[in-house]
């Protein structure tokens, strides 16, 4: 009921105030010579009451019979819901028509102090002119009502779909949680996130994400109430809401974590909307975690795989100087100079494990051979990746570092093995390969001579620079040569 | 204060903020919010990535995506509640 009545007036009011009654009141004052014009809410008790204006009417002000007149006539017209005409005390013509559709009355215009009586063509067309008026109030009415709820509920949608977007594009769950972290903290509106996996292994929890926005803080530490708080909510698989804190289970098939909020901004306690909005953000949430730990154990096998592939081809292989580890490390720190992605990191990495895979099946005599190799033997080495390379090529996960094997014997100027590839059209990763390469063979000892001083090759790999490598590469290289991380990684060999 | 005046100085920049204000749980990218503001999206991905450098909205950023959130910083809040009260 109480609805109804704000309905009412929401109504009455958009009416009086819109455009269109401006329009009609323009056309009465051209017809009618400026009558004194009402927008009336249904009569009560206590009497009527306009909506628009003041009382104009100056008849009004003067004396409870012209109101009493003007009762009168909206209860007649309430009941009859038609056009009433009434002649005040003054003698004045005045119109009343009743804002009706269907049962509904929502009020009345009146239009008094008309100098002539209305003939019943214009009455009509009068009848049909308010009506559609009315109407066209009722709907905008409507959509207003209709955008001020959806429009709420469209804006959270819609970062519901953002926040899926900003945690679905990770695979890397280092990032990923966090991730996860500061966003639930974004849209709760709170200060304090913490979340916890089960540990497959351990079968236990284990915070991996903590992310607190409060001031004044050192290091985040956690609590032994927050541990009890994820001990009871994994156990009992239950969302666990109190004033200071809500608690959601990450749920897979079975409890695959927890995630716990503390600490609303506004100090205020956490409600069930917030459940709701946490119980929807963990599911997306659990749907992230589980691909990226499907993608990491997939990795991790994939690395596996390149290991086992790399001490068996180095088992197999004729060539008695295998790379040491810092070899790989000395490659990708040269590629992090370089800005390279994760996923092209990964394919150098893999590269770099594998590359000797290019000397199988190198007859003996000219892999060992201490001293310079005959124009018949370069052949055979120069022909020899594009052949040994197929071991690695049906794995359509290791294609790109099998490119990188490949060319790693192109030179910068096109003068390299196998295909005589130039510049960028060779691939970076093998560019990168070939600078790595030759730093840790200069830089090895062999039976046959001494090893060359890290400045020495240094210079030597500068003097090289555009013309049997990449000088950006040269350059990235030299870069990382001055980390101190470069200098441990010597210190290791 | 007064550097957040000079910020809101934008009228873009005020419209931006008050969305904020009034849906702060909101995260959103650029064409989200140049369509709940009915703006032109690349005036309002500049005055976003504006409002983020002066911290009035957070980024939250991956490789493909990039979306805003309101500020977390309770004093800029309030700075910013007492300007819009004022505004109106």
């Amino acid at each position: 009921m109480k609805k109804d009545k704000e309905y009412e007036q929401q109504l009455l009011k958009k009416l009086a105030e819109g455009p269109d009654l401006k329009k009609v009141r323009q056309l009465f004052n051209q017809l009618f010579e400026q009558p004194i014009f009402w927008v009336a809410a249904p009569v009560n008790k206590d009497g009527i009451f306009s909506l628009s204006n003041n009382p104009e009417c100056p008849l009004v002000k003067k004396g409870k019979g012209f109101l009493k007149c003007l009762n009168t006539v909206l209860r007649r017209a309430s009941k009859t819901r038609s056009v009433e005409q009434f002649t005040c005390q003054a003698g004045y013509q005045g119109l009343c028509f009743p804002l009706a559709r269907g049962d509904a009355l929502y009020g009345f215009l009146v239009f008094c102090h008309l100098r002539q009586k209305t003939s019943q063509q214009a009455l009509r067309l009068l009848k049909v002119l308010n009506s559609t008026i009315l109407e066209k109030a009722q709907k905008e009415l409507e959509l207003s009502k209709l955008y001020q709820t959806i429009r709420p509920r469209a804006i959270a949608l819609s970062t519901v779909h953002t926040v899926h977007r900003l945690i679905s594009s990770s695979l890397n769950l280092d990032e990923l949680l966090p991730r996860i972290a500061r966003l639930t903290l974004q849209v709760l509106r709170a200060k304090r996130c913490l979340i916890s996996l089960v540990d497959k292994k351990s079968n236990r929890l284990l915070n991996k994400a903590l992310v607190d926005l409060s001031k004044n803080k050192a290091r985040p530490r956690l609590s032994p109430e927050a541990k009890r708080i994820e001990k009871k909510v994994i156990r009992s698989s239950n969302i666990l809401l109190k004033k200071s804190y809500l608690s959601v289970p990450l749920i897979d098939e079975e409890p695959i974590g927890v995630i716990t909020v503390s600490r609303k901004m506004s100090g205020k306690a956490f409600d069930n909307f917030d459940r709701e909005i946490l119980s929807a953000l963990s599911e997306q949430a659990v749907g992230a975690i589980k691909n990226a730990q499907l993608y990491t154990e997939q990795e991790n096998m994939l690395l596996g795989t390149v290991k086992s592939l790399s001490s068996l081809l180095k088992a197999k292989s004729a060539y008695p100087y295998t790379h040491t580890p810092a070899f790989v490390k000395i490659a990708l720190g040269t590629a992090k100079e370089l800005g390279l992605s994760e996923d092209a990191l990964r394919d150098l990495r893999f590269a770099a494990m594998l590359h000797d895979a290019e000397k199988i099946g190198i007859p003996e005599e000219i892999l060992k051979k201490p001293t310079q190799l005959s124009g018949k033997e370069l052949k055979v080495i120069k022909e020899h990746p594009q052949k040994s390379i197929k071991i690695l090529s049906p794995l359509q996960l290791l294609k790109p570092a099998v490119a990188i094997i490949l060319h790693h014997h192109e030179k910068f100027d096109g003068s390299g093995y196998p295909d005589g590839l130039k510049g960028e059209k060779i691939p970076l990763g093998a560019r990168i390969l070939a600078v790595a390469d030759a730093f840790e063979a200069m830089t090895s000892r062999r039976p046959y001579r001494k090893s060359t001083p890290t400045t020495e090759a240094i210079k030597e790999l500068k003097r090289q620079s555009g013309a049997q490598f990449d000088p950006q590469v040269i350059n990235a290289f030299l870069k990382f040569a001055k980390k101190q991380s470069f200098k441990k990684l010597l210190r290791g060999k | 204060m007064g550097n957040l005046k000079r910020i809101c100085s934008s009228p873009l920049n005020l419209k931006i903020i008050s969305f904020f204000h009034q849906h702060p749980a909101t995260v959103d990218t650029a064409r989200g919010i140049a369509v709940w503001l009915n703006q032109d999206q690349d005036k309002v991905a500049k005055a976003l990535g504006f409002l983020a450098g002066e911290k009035v909205v957070v980024v939250h950023r991956t490789r493909v995506t990039l979306a805003y959130g309101f500020t977390q910083n309770k004093g800029m809040i309030k700075r910013i509640e007492k300007l819009l009260e004022d505004k109106t």
